[in-house]
């Protein structure tokens, strides 16, 4: 197993605010790895950076062992995006808006049938995929969100806070898909507020703060930067610890 | 594949109630009450009371003017206009004293109109008669010296007063102006798209802005044709509205709404503001019209000449009631010109404002 994703000095500034500071990560294939941190810490624009949609200053994002910006045409088709925003439409149906999004990636005709009914079932849709989006309850949009991102099989999916406003149920089931889709060999890059989400499902954790990343590691490497005995802390403590208790009005 | 960006931006357009509601309903309605509005008017235009409006000649007018004139009057007179001459006097006291609804002093070149107030409607038949005289007199002219009297003016009169129903005039532009608004048919599309961000998907699964552009662009006219043509069809059953050559009719129609899509398109590129776009195109769309011939008949507007022929609104609106009414048009031309232009110079920008604004953003 290779490094996917590597991120190289990667540094964006809007006017003199720097936002992302220099930021050098390497996700290895096959990995979960999560990003944490509070609100305004960079992790969206990370993302983004890496995802293409924000273009950096400074430093490359380099994807399968190419410089992505430069390969971008060919190297989108093997990353899938799950935005923190449900991208549906309401007024389609459940499995016309995997369509439109599966069909983005150029599968078409029985192939794509086959990558819609595998997406609706994978996310446990298959049976509502007539139905509109609109009469979809907030946990079944988001599978449905995620149905829209993975019908193109990618290799390395990016959750961008997939389970906020939903049931313990549907998180659940979110949660276990992230790490089925792991086993079947995706890389999976995860973001949440949710420690114990991350905790439970990330072998790799990085805690970024303003702009830059402040520690690495699995989740007990993490706790043992604060005590020695990692029993006894909880991935929230080690956060707040590193992050510091003050508000962050962003 | 953009038939499929295709096939569910018609769904998710088709599906909008809003839609259904101005492209079939609303047409419908404004053709009732405009039809019904001016029909007092153009049934005099059609085939009402004598109007009788008066003339003089101005003395060095060309021996070639006085025959096309006398033409002219005869042919008038059949559709019972009855142009009256009178040497001496004072046109306006002649107006008014002979209780005319109109009073024309012609020239080689020019001509003056005076309108009698109590006979505004007879009087503006009078102008639209005599303008589209001096319309195809003008052209006929380039071809002989007048000062030699050649008295061989080949003007083709009197087609161009050929009577036109206002349920006709109004089932044919209101089903064009609306096709104009066809940007409000993908409003709720865009506002959905930008709301769910799924404008960010789009750039994350690398589909280029032309692409892109091109499926909103098909998408749209096709709703915005459907529309148009159901209410097309309702509004023959219903007022028994006439279209003139259908393929050709067809065919401006199509063009327009083309046109009107791409022009909007390239509005919400620009400022990516569904609001200011609907505002900034309805502008438009409403002074096409205006001037244009879409509230008050172009035949009876006193709007210059030179300002209707600037609207793309009175070309095809124009070739298509002559369709209707005279089998024929000199507008078809310049109409398919003006809304290809369109498309193609609307469509560009668009795209550019597309890729300049996602170049920003990244």
């Amino acid at each position: 197993m290779g490094t996917i994703l590597k991120t190289i000095d990667l540094t964006k500034k809007y006017d003199k605010h720097v936002v992302v500071d220099n930021l050098n990560l390497e996700i290895e294939e096959g990995e979960i790895f999560g990003l944490l941190g509070p609100n305004g810490a960079g992790k969206s624009t990370t993302m983004n950076m890496i995802c293409g949609i924000v273009r950096p200053t400074l430093g490359d994002v380099e994807f399968m062992g190419k410089d992505f910006n430069k390969n971008r045409k060919n190297l989108l088709g093997e990353l899938g995006y799950i935005p923190q925003e449900l991208a549906i439409h309401g007024n389609l149906k459940a499995w016309e808006n995997v369509e439109l999004f599966t069909s983005l990636y150029g599968i078409k005709g029985s192939e794509l049938k086959e990558r819609i009914d595998e997406s609706l079932e994978y996310v446990g849709l298959l049976e509502k995929r007539n139905e509109y989006a609109k009469t979809f309850s907030g946990g079944m949009k988001r599978r449905l969100n995620i149905a829209c991102a993975i019908g193109h099989h990618p290799k390395l999916m990016i959750f961008d806070e997939p389970t906020v406003g939903i049931d313990p149920q549907s998180r659940n089931f979110i949660l276990d898909k992230i790490k089925e889709s792991n086993k079947n060999g995706a890389t999976v890059i995860y973001t949440s507020h949710y420690m114990e989400e991350v905790e439970a499902i990330c072998t790799r954790i990085a805690i970024m703060d303003n702009g830059r990343v402040i520690a690495t590691g699995t989740s007990e490497e993490l706790k043992k930067m604060i005590t020695d005995d990692p029993a006894t802390i909880t991935l929230e403590e080690v956060f707040l610890t590193l992050t510091g208790k003050k508000l962050r009005d962003y | 594949m953009i038939i499929y960006l295709i096939k569910n931006n018609i769904k998710l357009m088709m599906r909008s109630a809003t839609n259904v509601l101005l492209f079939i309903v609303t047409p419908i309605v404004l053709i009732a009450m405009l039809s019904s509005a001016f029909s007092d008017m153009m049934a005099k235009y059609e085939s009402g009371g004598k109007i009788i409006a008066g003339f003089r000649v101005e003395k060095d007018t060309p021996e070639a003017w006085r025959a096309a004139l006398d033409a002219f009057a005869a042919g008038l007179e059949e559709e019972s206009l009855l142009l009256r001459e009178y040497v001496n006097g004072e046109p306006k006291e002649i107006l008014r004293d002979e209780d005319l609804c109109a009073f024309v002093v012609f020239g080689a070149d020019a001509y003056t109109i005076y309108q009698s107030e109590d006979h505004k409607n007879e009087g503006k038949i009078v102008e639209y008669a005599v303008g589209s005289f001096y319309e195809h007199a003008a052209a006929a002219a380039a071809n002989v010296n007048l000062t030699e009297n050649a008295g061989e003016l080949a003007i083709e009169y009197p087609e161009y007063m050929e009577p036109i129903d206002s349920k006709d005039y109004y089932g044919i532009i209101e089903i064009v102006y609306f096709g104009c608004c066809a940007i409000v048919c993908g409003a709720g599309l865009f506002a959905g798209e930008k709301k769910n961000r799924i404008n960010k998907k789009f750039y994350v699964s690398g589909i280029s802005e032309p692409k892109l552009y091109l499926a909103k662009f098909i998408s749209m006219i096709i709703v915005v044709s459907v529309g148009s043509l159901i209410a097309t069809a309702l509004s023959g059953l219903m007022f028994g509205t006439k279209w003139g050559n259908p393929v050709l009719s067809a065919l401006i129609v199509f063009l327009v709404i083309s046109a009107a899509t791409a022009f909007g398109l390239m509005a919400y590129y620009i400022t990516d503001n569904m609001v200011a776009t609907i505002i900034s195109v309805f502008t438009v769309v409403w002074l096409a019209g205006f001037f244009g011939g879409s509230f008050e008949t172009y035949m009876f507007s006193t709007t210059p000449k030179a300002l209707k022929l600037i609207s793309p609104l009175y070309h095809t609106n124009r070739a298509l009631v002559e369709l209707s009414c005279m089998g024929k048009s000199d507008y078809v031309g310049s109409a398919i010109l003006y809304s290809v232009a369109i498309i193609v110079a609307s469509s560009a920008v668009a795209v550019l404002a597309g890729t300049l604004r996602k170049r920003g953003r990244a």
